[in-house]
């Protein structure tokens, strides 16, 4: 089961959707409503952008401004779909008609690359808007797994599956959250997102060590990375409790831990996510600039994986 | 109300001519906002996109408040209740500042 | 609801699921903490993120609303229509659609006058935004009609135009609400509370713009969206109010975002 334990030598093989053509290996931005005239102004630095990424669930509208911006916007920039309302971790099976709409929206903008969430979301009819955690059990790999292939087969490509930020643990629990995504890859074929600030929350929530984390991470699976700015908050006993809440700069521990995880890896696409507090545009585009910039450091060091698809496409 | 089937032809064709006179000199009038029949108001954001999603916790803490307990504090506290002693309901829409 | 080949799931799933919206419940068993901590505090984050962001999103559905009663009410408002009603689908964009009514029962805000009916309007605004697209007949359009054609034309309207009504008068609440602060203090206008309005929600290309209607409008405008020919819809429309305006009433129809193609004209309703 543990194939991704060993980085392998030479290059590593790339996760690639149905489409033949994953992100490119640069830092790209999450796309807000505020900011769809800046993407398509030269002038604000937007032409440095890699790529952008939307929430699905936010361009299943029937018409109006979503669309007319996004579709204008893709034309210029790979794209990614982010679903965040698919709740694949759920207990009841996947909604149907969700399913179908993600299809619409993934033929018509045909993005680089999708992914969704290790959470559930929903609860029979009910919808939460969060990420909800699960234990990590035989029953519950299953459950999951059986969810990613459905989808894929659904959806006719590959996916992605990003780690969560947590704040509790279950006693149900019978293996680390590393161990259940490399058996979730093993049995599916699914990509990763690699949120290297979930990382640092859960790591931090739960007492662990986010540098053996990004250690052991399957980096041959990853297909994406996410780079956020958390909250500061305190359990009942003191503790400190880091809530992700994408609404601050990324903290100097999450570029370190990034920086860590890009040596084993080799570049891969990087996103800025901002969903709360949404700065300027100019913010965002110096979080991507500096995402880029330790791309290219990490490709530097003498440990690093081979980065010859850097040069080539780094905007 | 049986008797009434449709305006004439005739009718409507001076309506019309009329109709094209206005829309031409429309814009003229954005300027009297809301008090001009015929005129659209865009609001205030130009962006009506309602809630969207977040994949994001929040530090924001909600303070799990039942409205029943609070007095509203906005701009309706300026309007006048429905019962005024004057009876006739006046509602001032604008945050009133009286000399 | 349950999932014959994950039985064991549905257990824990349906007990943190209700204890998320209901904070008198007990979080599900089984959860634990490194430090031995106690759960709760740390359950209480998904608690808030799930609450929070709901309010949040109604916030901006809102803003009037919002403005109207204080951020303080509304949020408290809001949060017990997101325990009462919580989405039912992921597509946010259509959650809010219950607050209207929900305002229009909460007895708190029974006081408030229009609350309920700007809420609707706002809730009119949002659908628009992200209604179906589709071209707007242009004036030349128009100017090809052989003028006593007119009576017996009949539009397809756009799919994003709807016509509203209210006992209130919700639209010039709403409006006054668009000026900035400084015009507001300035211009103090009262308004007949016991006035209903009417008004027409369109969004010609991307913004969304709301039109209020002359006496009569609203009959005029809900028949043409029917389907009724000019005509008809028009003589309807003058014996619902005397006051009805036939010119002023067609230079609206004939603004972009209202009309967007000619129906086949003998099309008459009954």
């Amino acid at each position: 089961m543990q194939v991704f334990s060993q980085p392998s030598a030479g290059s590593r093989p790339p996760v690639k959707p149905a489409t033949g053509r994953g992100l490119p290996p640069c830092a790209g931005i999450g796309l807000k409503y505020q900011h769809y005239r800046d993407m398509l102004c030269p002038h604000t630095g937007s032409s440095s952008v890699g790529f952008v990424e939307v929430h699905a669930e936010n361009y299943m509208g029937q018409g109006g401004a979503p669309h007319h911006y996004l579709e204008k916007i893709r034309r210029d920039f790979p794209l990614s779909i982010h679903g965040v309302g698919l709740s694949i971790g759920a207990h009841g099976p996947l909604d149907r008609e969700h399913l179908q709409r993600l299809q619409r929206l993934l033929d018509r903008y045909q993005p680089e690359s999708f992914s969704e969430h290790l959470a559930w979301s929903s609860h029979g009819d009910c919808f939460y808007g969060d990420l909800l955690p699960l234990p990590y059990n035989d029953e519950t790999l299953q459950l999951v797994s059986d969810h990613v292939s459905q989808t894929q087969d659904a959806l006719g490509r590959t996916i992605l599956i990003e780690n969560p930020s947590t704040y509790v643990e279950f006693t149900a629990s019978t293996m680390e959250e590393i161990d259940f995504l490399k058996a979730l890859v093993a049995r599916t074929g699914c990509g990763l997102l690699l949120d290297v600030n979930n990382v640092h929350v859960s790591c931090t929530n739960h007492n662990r060590i986010a540098c053996e984390y990004i250690d052991a991470f399957p980096v041959d699976a990853v297909g994406e990375i996410h780079l956020a700015g958390f909250a500061e908050d305190r359990d009942e006993a003191g503790a400190p409790l880091l809530i992700d809440a994408h609404g601050s700069p990324i903290h100097s521990t999450v570029w370190d831990l990034y920086e860590r995880a890009l040596v084993r890896s080799g570049p891969i696409a990087t996103l800025i996510e901002w969903d709360s507090d949404v700065p300027a545009f100019s913010v965002l585009a110096a979080e991507a600039a500096m995402a880029q910039s330790v791309m290219m450091r990490a490709a530097t060091t003498p440990q690093a994986r081979p980065a010859a698809i850097l040069s080539g496409s780094a905007a | 109300m049986s008797t009434i089937k449709t305006v004439s032809a005739a009718a409507m064709a001076s309506a019309f001519a009329a109709a094209m006179t206005m829309t031409a000199t429309a814009p003229a009038q954005a300027q009297t906002k809301e008090k001009c029949y015929g005129v659209s108001l865009k609001g205030k954001n130009d962006c009506a996109a309602g809630p969207g999603t977040t994949c994001a916790g929040t530090s924001k803490v909600d303070y799990q408040g039942n409205a029943w307990k609070y007095v509203a504090k906005g701009t309706c506290t300026t309007m006048a209740s429905p019962k005024s002693p004057t009876g006739k309901g006046q509602l001032k829409v604008f945050k009133e500042k009286k000399a | 609801m349950e999932n014959p080949a994950h039985p064991a799931a549905s257990h824990w799933q349906e007990r943190f699921a209700a204890a998320l919206l209901d904070a008198e419940r007990e979080p599900p068993r089984g959860l634990k903490t490194w430090n031995g901590s106690d759960p709760v505090k740390r359950f209480a984050v998904y608690r808030n993120n799930v609450v929070v962001n709901l309010v949040d999103g109604l916030c901006e559905t809102f803003p009037v609303c919002l403005e109207l009663v204080g951020e303080e009410f509304f949020r408290a408002m809001a949060t017990a229509f997101v325990r009462a009603a919580p989405p039912s689908g992921p597509v946010l964009a259509q959650y809010g659609a219950e607050l209207p009514d929900f305002v229009e029962q909460f007895e708190p805000a029974a006081d408030i006058p229009c609350l309920a009916d700007v809420a609707r309007l706002e809730w009119a605004r949002v659908t628009a935004w992200h209604g179906a697209d589709a071209v707007s007949l242009r004036p030349e359009d128009w100017s090809a009609i052989a003028p006593d054609e007119l009576a017996r034309i009949s539009v397809v309207c756009h799919p994003a135009a709807a016509v509203m009504r209210f006992s209130s008068p919700a639209v010039s609440v709403w409006a006054a609400h668009q000026l900035d602060a400084a015009a507001r203090h300035a211009k103090p206008e009262a308004v007949d509370i016991s006035r209903g309005e009417q008004c027409l929600v369109i969004r010609p290309e991307l913004e969304v713009e709301v039109i209020l209607l002359p006496p009569g409008g609203v009959v005029f405008f809900e028949r043409l969206m029917s389907g009724e020919i000019l005509g008809m819809a028009a003589a309807t429309a003058s014996a619902s109010d005397p006051q009805f305006d036939i010119s002023a009433n067609l230079a609206t129809v004939m603004r972009p975002g209202i009309a967007i193609r000619f129906a086949n004209n003998e099309r008459t309703p009954q």
